[in-house]
């Protein structure tokens, strides 16, 4: 039976080229491991960096914004049989961890490889499968939990995981800076208690999550904007700049999370200042050397690249009526400003890190140490935020719709389809642009000419109204409404 | 003048399946007309066509004289597609606001206030359309659909979800209207009580066209009018 159930609710879920592909990326990540062997163990420096950082980035991003891999014919079928509860909850687990946690694998797959003689090899590989695990449990403990304290728990775990760079043993994620031993009990016991929370929701789910989705938390919003006396171009960015939409969350398979909410623009700004404000006080100016703060200068570029590019390809049509605004007004001179308007309230988020670094140029302080001495990696953090993602995000809106691989969300923490390939190929553009990020990091000419490039792509774009009244019909064939 | 909405030879394909084949018909302002037919018949996809949200691969289509995705065409239409949903991020008066904004309406607060009593949806104002109930959404919907008070109405199984005394309250709103209709519906009572007219669709094409009369000068005996265009869909397939 188990079997038969595992097949049945991943078919349901992953189209059958998106679940061949994975297991050839896996595949690969392990021949890869066979093929060039150990080359002498590396825990300190970039690896890292890498490893600690994109660990804290997914541990806090499912916590945040952890979904269900549920579809709303679950919830009247599935779910209604009578099946052994704990074969229902493996069977969702899975694919809760092929949506998911999986993701993990691929990122590390071969950067543990190459970490170190087979031993060490053979346990980072153990200990990226529980944080796999643990990634996929902690995002369906989400949504057990209320916002705050999703919240809280997701800046105390990110606390806690980052105290191993200041070289702090004890940490699920101690393993990737050298404690082998230490780290690796901890996240055991950390998976051990969280996997079991999962299984025990995921078995339960129609009394516990679906009905909690269900459930008005509030029913009404304690802000509202009006749009009384404004015109239509005014209306779309006064919706816009005043409210930043969060929803959609990129994973191997997509977006996991269905949930919506929209937070003052206003408030995101204030915080990103403080945020920047601290930013530049420990990069720029604390005298604890020995902790290579400055570090931060090019790795919060990319993080900052990836949530904006999943906030703008998933998020701006994943919400958008057809019905609605395309019937309203001509859909290019719609889809135009509604990218500018929401490229301007992103840059809530980024600008205040621009200006941070353009300070930080001027001070000549960030990057003494570590990378060499230059003052480009501050110039080139700049340019990326404030110039190189905005157009990229734009330019990755397109790619996203044009493939089709966006979905329209409908109901509220549901699937709202299966998942297939295109989705996938739509999170390349992603790590295009991180690479793009990388390179221009590295040489300052290099960030000059690629953010004027796609700068000029992204406006060229954005002028032919002829590519977006496209992207209008192919959205109503793919069943948008 | 010519005709408010005129289609000649139109065909729509989804990739492979042929949804409109080689339709044409046009409907004179002011006349109310019943979209009927079978499942998949390609009703729906014609309305979004007369809509602009679709090209068709053939054909012309003509709104009062003009391309259906023309300014001029989309300032005169109301559309409701079937299963609508509005923006979820927005509250009820929110989404009456912000479309109406964007249609240009020239009194936004008084439209916006105007359907919130019609559709007594005023103790809703400032809900989370996401957390609406399916009808209160659908009653929302409507009224996003007429709020520009359009001169073409085209409405995709408007009744949908609706309880008993709104369906009545929507009925009354609709005949108000002097507007040209178009309602695609499953219901003949709808069909019968809003508009005078009927387009026979089965399988992309046309398959019948006159008045509801004709129809129910067909009716065989006591038999109900359903009988009769349950006959003329089978027959044509
Ligand atoms: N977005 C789409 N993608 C692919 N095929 C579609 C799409 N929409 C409709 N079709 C197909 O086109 C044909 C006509 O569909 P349409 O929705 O217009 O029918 P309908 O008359 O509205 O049916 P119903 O009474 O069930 O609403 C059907 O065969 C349908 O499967
Ligand atoms: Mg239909």
């Amino acid at each position: 039976m188990l079997p038969k159930l595992i097949k049945f609710v991943l078919l349901t879920r992953f189209s059958r080229p998106l679940l061949g592909l994975v297991a050839f990326f896996l595949f690969y990540d392990i021949a890869i491991r066979g093929l060039t062997g150990g080359n002498g163990s590396d825990f300190s420096g970039g690896f890292s960096y890498y490893a600690v950082g994109s660990s804290i980035f997914f541990i806090v991003m499912s916590l945040l914004f952890g979904g269900l891999f549920v579809l709303k014919s679950d919830r009247d079928y599935l779910l209604t049989l009578p099946l052994r509860r704990r074969d229902l909850s493996a069977a969702l687990f899975i694919a809760q961890f092929i949506g998911s946690g999986i993701t993990i694998l691929f990122l590390y797959g071969f950067y543990v490889a190459g970490a170190g003689g087979l031993g060490d090899a053979i346990v980072l590989v153990i200990n990226l499968v529980l944080l796999a695990c643990l990634v996929t449990a902690l995002g369906v403990v989400s949504n057990i939990l209320e916002t705050w304290k999703r919240a809280v728990l997701a800046v105390l775990l990110g606390l806690w995981c980052s105290s191993s760079i200041l070289g702090f043993g004890f940490t699920p994620v101690s393993a990737f800076t050298g404690q082998v031993l230490y780290g690796s009990i901890i996240l055991f016991a950390l998976t051990a208690v969280t996997v079991p929370v999962a299984l025990r929701e995921l078995a339960y789910l129609e009394m516990g999550s679906i009905r909690s989705l269900l459930r008005a938390t509030s029913t009404e919003y304690k802000t509202s904007m009006s749009f009384v006396g404004k015109g239509p171009i005014r209306a779309i960015y006064s919706y816009h700049l005043s409210f930043l939409e969060l929803m959609g969350r990129v994973n191997i398979g997509g977006s996991t999370s269905y949930r919506t909410a929209r937070i003052r623009t206003r408030t995101v700004l204030i915080i990103s200042i403080a945020a920047a404000a601290v930013y530049t006080y420990l990069t720029g100016f604390s005298s604890i050397d020995a902790l290579r703060l400055d570090v931060l200068v090019p790795i919060i570029p990319v993080f900052m690249g990836v949530i904006t590019l999943v906030l703008m390809a998933q998020g701006t049509f994943s919400n958008e009526r057809g019905w609605l605004a395309f019937t309203a007004m001509d859909p290019a001179k719609y889809l135009r400003n509604l990218l500018l308007s929401r490229v301007l309230s992103i840059l809530a988020i980024l600008g205040p890190f621009g200006a941070a670094n353009i300070v930080l140029a001027f001070l000549g302080t960030g990057m003494s140490s570590g990378f060499g001495h230059t003052l480009s990696f501050p110039l080139s953090a700049a340019i990326v935020l404030l110039v190189t993602v905005p157009s990229a995000s734009i330019l990755a809106t397109y790619i996203v719709a044009r493939v089709g691989a966006v979905q329209q969300v409908r109901e509220e923490g549901m699937m709202p389809g299966q998942f297939d390939i295109r989705q996938f190929v739509a999170i390349l553009p992603i790590y295009f642009v991180i690479g793009l990020i990388i390179v221009s990091e590295i040489f300052l000419s290099a960030s000059i000419v690629i953010a004027s490039a796609l700068t000029l792509i992204s406006a060229a774009l954005l002028i032919s109204s002829g590519v977006w009244r496209g992207i209008a019909y192919r959205l109503t064939e793919k069943g948008f409404i | 003048m010519g005709p408010c909405i005129d289609v000649q030879y139109v065909s729509k394909s989804y990739g492979k399946t042929v949804a409109l084949d080689d339709v044409s018909f046009s409907i004179p302002c002011g006349e109310r007309y019943a979209l009927l037919g079978p499942n998949g018949a390609g009703k729906s996809t014609t309305l979004r066509l007369l809509v602009g949200l679709l090209k068709p691969d053939t054909g012309t289509i003509q709104i009062d004289g003009h391309e259906p995705f023309s300014p001029e065409a989309k300032s005169i239409l109301g559309y409701l597609p079937e299963d609508a949903t509005p923006y979820r991020t927005l509250s009820v008066r929110e989404n009456l606001e912000y479309i109406a904004a964007l249609r240009g309406v020239r009194d936004v607060a008084s439209a916006t206030n105007k359907f919130l009593d019609d559709l007594s949806l005023r103790e809703y104002e400032r809900a989370k359309v996401g957390k609406l109930s399916r009808g209160n959404m659908q009653k929302l919907a409507i009224a996003l659909a007429l709020i520009h008070n359009p001169k073409i109405v085209l409405l995709d199984e408007p009744l949908n979800y609706l309880d008993i005394p709104t369906q009545e309250r929507v009925f009354k709103m609709l005949k108000s209207l002097d507007s040209t209709q178009i309602v695609s519906t499953h219901i003949m009572s709808i069909a019968t009580r809003l508009t005078d007219k009927v387009l026979m669709i089965a399988r992309g094409k046309i398959i019948w066209n006159g008045t509801i009369d004709a129809l129910k000068s067909m009716e065989v005996g006591d038999e109900p009018i359903e009988s009769v265009v349950a006959r003329l869909m089978t027959g044509a397939s």
